[in-house]
């Protein structure tokens, strides 16, 4: 047996409301130690550690396959039992009042197995989980036809999107977090959720550039072979990040490159590179090229090779601390 | 002495008077008059001349910032003023009654004679209702890809966005991108 627990717990929900959905992510979230991160995985998770499912879901054929050869936990969840609060033979009845019971209960199943770290032996360091990249979920963002609708990730509600307008309105408490985690998710909303929301709007697509750009996750949504097109320039925040994303956006203006070609000639590291293309091709920002369609564009103003223009464009930086 | 210029165009109260002054060394040298044009904004006075600013690189170095007059009876003027600049900051106010219109006007006038075309839109706060992804739709129509942002052009970060990308789009041209 190792002597860490997992570092990484796979824990997969099943046909829970997004709201008890939510809600039950921020309790276990609470619940497990910091040191160790949770992947909100799908049922088909062959590493699962834990599965959390509805009670009207549990006999299903499809779930009783899945356990009869991979047993995990198993926590139900019940509604309007007449029960409320408790946990009782492995089923938890729903709304939750006290988490000491859930506590006992994820410890008994969950943690038990896992032998206590020390202080020294617990990495603090944040850890990224690793996510299979879902470029399907914002194409989806992209459908003008969509509408309106929630984002929400294990911490709660990110915001209302509006697809057909192209807006985002962040919730209060996110609104100086911009990030999101690997759990990211959509679900249906109406104009009545923006009570709820911050009153000004932001540009959809310079949120998510933000967002996606700010978050360690998603960073691999094109592979370094990939060619990216820009189709729109993303609006980097005043931060030390400004110069290398103005930098990366100016060289794809000139010409659709592959990842590795951006990295090349602007000398940046490749992971940052395809990090950057991620989330222009997360906000739809720019868009994925077959190798074929790339045409090397002339330079529009080649007389300007020359040491003094750099000369000038340096200090033209210095003057302005650029 | 060198002197090279940076020309901030646009619309009647689309902010170039104020970008400029954000960033000059010296007092903007402007003449202005009031604004007879009421229909088309509601500003008390209006740039009828050229705004002038400028800042120093160095004892050889001088960077003249121009602001050229709103008003498209002076559109004669916007070239002449441009030819030979780093580039051509396009400013559009977001509350005007057509900004695409706008956008397109300035775009038209002073893509002949500038490589360098940054688009910053301003005043956004003051128009919720009125989606920002419409200037994105418009370029996409076009197959431009010109840096657009939303800024205030109070404010001397969101100006210095503009001048950087501006610096960093010339890098590009220059091939000088590494570090």
């Amino acid at each position: 047996m190792s002597a860490n627990p997992k570092s990484i717990l796979n824990i997969a929900i099943v046909g829970l409301s997004v709201a008890n959905m939510v809600a039950l992510r921020q309790h276990v979230r609470h619940i497990i130690p910091e040191s160790q991160d949770i992947n909100w995985a799908n049922m088909a998770e062959p590493e699962l550690d834990l599965l959390i499912i509805d009670t009207d879901f549990v006999q299903a054929r499809s779930i009783q396959k899945i356990l009869s050869y991979r047993p995990v936990p198993v926590l139900k969840i019940a509604r309007n039992s007449g029960c409320e609060g408790k946990l009782i033979d492995d089923t938890l009845h729903l709304p939750i009042s006290r988490i000491d019971e859930l506590s006992a209960w994820v410890q008994d199943k969950l943690l038990q197995a896992e032998p206590v770290a020390t202080a020294a032996a617990i990495d603090t360091a944040p850890r990224v989980t690793a996510v299979t990249p879902d470029r399907h979920l914002f194409e989806r963002l992209h459908s003008k036809t969509l509408g309106m609708v929630k984002l929400i990730d294990a911490r709660g509600v990110v915001g209302i999107a509006d697809t057909n307008q192209e807006l985002f309105w962040t919730v209060d408490d996110r609104r100086n977090h911009v990030t999101i985690d690997h759990t990211l998710g959509l679900t249906h909303s109406t104009r009545r959720d923006l009570q709820d929301v911050h009153t000004m709007p932001m540009d959809l697509r310079q949120w998510l550039w933000q967002t996606v750009w700010h978050s360690p996750f998603y960073a691999s949504l094109v592979s370094p072979a990939d060619h990216v097109r820009l189709l729109s320039w993303p609006q980097p925040a005043a931060d030390q990040d400004r110069r290398d994303v103005l930098r990366m956006s100016a060289y794809l203006q000139q010409q659709s490159s592959s990842i590795h070609q951006v990295a090349e000639h602007t000398k940046m590291p490749l992971s940052r590179v395809q990090h950057f293309a991620s989330a222009l091709i997360a906000a739809g920002l720019a868009e994925t090229v077959p190798e074929e369609q790339i045409v090397i564009a002339q330079q529009p103003n080649p007389v300007k090779e020359s040491a003094g223009w750099r000369g000038l464009l340096s200090k033209l930086r210095n003057q302005f601390g650029l | 002495m060198q002197r090279h210029k940076i020309v901030f165009g646009g619309a009647m109260g689309a902010g170039k008077s104020q970008a400029i002054s954000s960033l000059s060394e010296i007092k903007v040298l402007s003449t202005e008059a009031f604004n007879t044009d009421d229909a088309a904004h509601s500003k008390l006075l209006t740039t009828v001349g050229i705004d002038y600013g400028e800042i120093s690189l160095d004892a050889e170095t001088r960077i003249g910032l121009y602001g050229t007059p709103g008003q498209t009876r002076f559109s004669f003027l916007w070239p002449i003023i441009a030819k030979g600049s780093l580039g051509v900051i396009i400013l559009v106010d977001h509350t005007a009654q057509n900004p695409l219109t706008d956008l397109s006007i300035y775009i038209e006038a002073f893509g002949k004679t500038s490589d360098n075309l940054i688009i910053g839109v301003t005043h956004i706060d003051q128009r919720p209702d009125r989606p920002t992804s419409i200037y994105r739709d418009w370029l996409h129509q076009q197959g431009r890809t010109y840096p657009l942002f939303f800024i205030d052009a109070r404010q001397r970060e969101d100006v210095l966005l503009l001048i950087e990308t501006m610096i960093a789009s010339l890098e590009a041209q220059l091939g000088s991108m590494g570090s």
